[in-house]
């Protein structure tokens, strides 16, 4: 990403959770206020400046590209929206049935197809197998944390 | 107390209490690792189990769990970027560098072995400096903890002197995101954003385990690595890091686990803040300062010296007024009340065999965290040679159950997940994470005291300025905040200084090769 692109993104980020914050501060008084709003005055001026100084940037030409990391955007979105659709039926499935639909899921998904799909399946079942009775045996049996309960399980 | 310690020492030998302190130990350290787990829990889930043994016993016990737990939360916070405790963050800086670079064993030996010497010299302050520290700490109101969180606040301007600007906006952004749910002095609830559940707040550890552990597993799983670093057990790592602790760290270690007992003995300012000021610290004092962050032993043993220095620290105003320094020593206090034990100076005479049977215990519990600890990283440190997605995928289940066991909540559990976008979206973009976890984390307290100085002024009459200024402990907090902020320009200074005499001593090299 260009450094002048990435001030930008970054200022308006800032200027967009300032701006959410300021809109919800419309009952707030006295001191529950004032601490939110220093903040808030901070956040959108370091966020025009942030911008500025990326559209700056920008015309001067002085925004080499940053030394990224070549990122695989497709397994990032699996993985994100996997994350999402686990935590969602988390309240359904119940916690371990999700765990262990989530965990074959995406292990199948997010695995190298080296050695055939039969013998990804047998890993990423072993592994769904292995980590839910760690969890049970760990978490539930000796320390007694307790789990999401689902409305079916 | 001489008295007490020969009988002390020999109730430390008893099987029943040796097998406690081991089993305390191991419980701690895994506790501690996982990421959601905090020593609070590891100590309070044990408490019941101690109503059934003496009092002496189920002591040692929760205080063995405690120095494990803290420490614990360094092996996750080197191998993963997971802080597995808040205390642990600082480490993640400096910890997770060295595991990229495939030296795992270097990072989780220094953590450990910071950790126990953090761990005894908070203790050798418990036994001999517990009543004029305790003394000390009382006189920290609203004005000096407000201060006290602005100096740990002002490391964001060291930590971030790449691109101050972002790093303070990260910070205010932290800042901002913990005044969500109700207002810590007059009790409104604020930026619920229309979602009822939002009045409880944002949990600091659920938005740890976002901004730290989910955005990792997504830079991970988007990089082509196959595993997270590799790793090659280097021979010799325990003696090369044990020369650098005892050579070029014994002033940072001394220093960290200072700042560590005297933070710990504030009620409220707990690991978290002490080893980030540390870190701080010893970023600041080091002379090249611009190699924290890729990997130094420095940075881990400044920041695990400091947080197991804070037990010590945390336990000196519990013993000695019953006022615990920190939750973890509110849950010890309580299991004391529940065996009929009244905390105060007379906890050293009326049952002093009880309280120098613990205090002794916290020497024995650190100096068995060696062997124990070196076990344990041995086995954790495989989880380098388990490919990537499994440990990524694992890592989000984990994540899950780790923040749900905080509060019941699943509110936790989509704050890890909204904490990890942002925490992702935060590093393509140059923003920094560890100044948003610091800003959420010293939030809450700096809010808390500026209401109190507020009301304070109206209950005097006088102004806010007046109230923030009119204690030396404040003044003195200002002046190290002033020096803090002011640090990342003068080492720029330094750095061009040094430049520009290479500058210089470069022509006159080349004309001597005239």
């Amino acid at each position: 990403m260009r450094s002048s692109v990435a001030d930008i993104a970054s200022g308006l980020a800032v200027l967009v959770i300032a701006g959410a914050f300021h809109a919800q501060s419309g009952d707030l008084e006295g001191v529950s206020l004032l601490f939110p709003r220093m903040l808030i005055i901070f956040m959108a001026l370091g966020g025009i400046y942030l911008c500025v100084l990326g559209l700056l940037k920008g015309r001067k030409g002085e925004d080499a590209p940053q030394d990224d990391e070549p990122v695989a955007v497709t397994r990032v979105v699996m993985i994100s929206a996997g994350a999402i659709a686990y935590v969602a039926i988390i309240p359904v499935l119940g916690f371990y049935l999700a765990s262990a639909l989530y965990l074959f899921g995406m292990s199948m998904v997010l695995s190298d197809a080296s050695g055939g799909t039969r013998k990804k399946a047998l890993a990423s079942a072993a592994f769904t197998v292995v980590l839910c009775l760690f969890v049970w045996i760990g978490f539930a049996m000796l320390l007694g944390v307790p789990t999401p309960e689902g409305m079916l399980f | 107390m001489m008295e007490f310690i020969g009988p002390a020492i020999g109730h430390l030998f008893e099987p029943l209490n040796i097998l406690l302190m081991v089993a305390g130990l191991t419980g701690g350290i895994i506790v501690g690792a996982l990421p959601g787990l905090t020593a609070t829990m590891g100590v309070a889930l044990m408490v019941p189990a101690t109503f059934a043994m003496d009092a002496t016993s189920g002591l040692i016990m929760l205080g063995a769990i405690y120095a494990g737990a803290i420490y614990g939360g360094s092996n996750s916070a080197c191998l993963i970027c997971t802080p597995g405790t808040p205390s642990s963050v600082a480490t993640t800086f400096d910890g997770w560098p060295l595991c990229q670079a495939g030296r795992a064993d270097i990072g989780l030996i220094t953590s450990l072995l910071s950790s126990v010497f953090g761990g005894i010299v908070g203790t050798v302050f418990l036994l001999f400096l517990a009543a004029p520290l305790a003394r000390f700490a009382l006189q920290f109101g609203g004005p000096e903890n407000f201060w006290l969180c602005i100096f740990g606040l002002s490391t964001i301007a060291v930590m971030s002197s790449g691109n101050m600007v972002k790093g303070l906006l990260s910070g205010a952004m932290g800042l901002l995101v913990s005044t969500v749910g109700i207002d810590p002095n007059v009790g409104v609830p604020r930026f619920t954003f229309g979602y009822y559940p939002l009045v409880q707040g944002i949990e600091v550890i659920p938005a740890m385990i976002g901004l730290f552990s989910f955005s990792q597993v997504l830079y991970l799983i988007g990089s082509y690595k196959p595993f997270i670093a590799d790793y090659k057990p280097a021979p010799g790592a325990f003696g090369e890091v044990v020369r650098a602790l005892v050579g070029r760290c014994k002033v940072n270690l001394m220093r960290s686990s200072i700042i560590g007992t005297l933070v710990g003995m504030l009620p409220g300012a707990g690991g978290e803040i002490a080893s980030i000021i540390s870190y701080n610290e010893a970023k600041r004092w080091d002379k090249n300062p611009e190699r924290y962050g890729t990997g130094v032993i420095e940075g881990v043993a400044a920041s695990e010296s400091a947080n197991n220095a804070v037990i010590g620290g945390s336990l000196i105003p519990m013993l000695t007024l019953g006022i615990p320094g920190s939750a973890v020593a509110a849950v010890i206090l309580g299991a004391l009340l529940a065996k009929g034990i009244q905390p105060g100076f007379k906890v050293f005479t009326a049952t002093g065999d009880l309280a120098y049977t613990f205090i002794m215990s916290q020497f024995a519990v650190n100096l068995l965290m060696i062997p124990i600890g070196l076990l344990l990283a041995r086995i954790m440190t495989k989880l380098l040679s388990i490919r990537l997605t499994f440990v990524a995928i694992a890592i989000v289940v984990l994540s899950v159950i780790g923040s749900y066991a905080i509060r019941n909540s699943m509110l936790d559990v989509w704050i890890v997940i909204v904490f990890g976008f942002l925490g992702y979206f935060s590093g393509r973009v140059g923003l920094d994470t560890g100044a948003m976890a610091l800003g959420i984390i010293l939030g809450p307290m700096i809010e808390e005291n500026l209401g109190k100085c507020v009301h304070l002024s109206k209950a005097s009459g006088g102004s806010v300025i007046n109230v923030f200024l009119e204690s030396p402990i404040a003044i003195l907090l200002i002046v190290l905040t002033l020096l803090s902020l002011a640090t990342p320009f003068l080492l720029d200074w330094k750095r061009k200084r040094r430049d520009c005499g290479c500058d210089i001593a470069q022509p006159k090299e080349n004309s001597t090769h005239a």
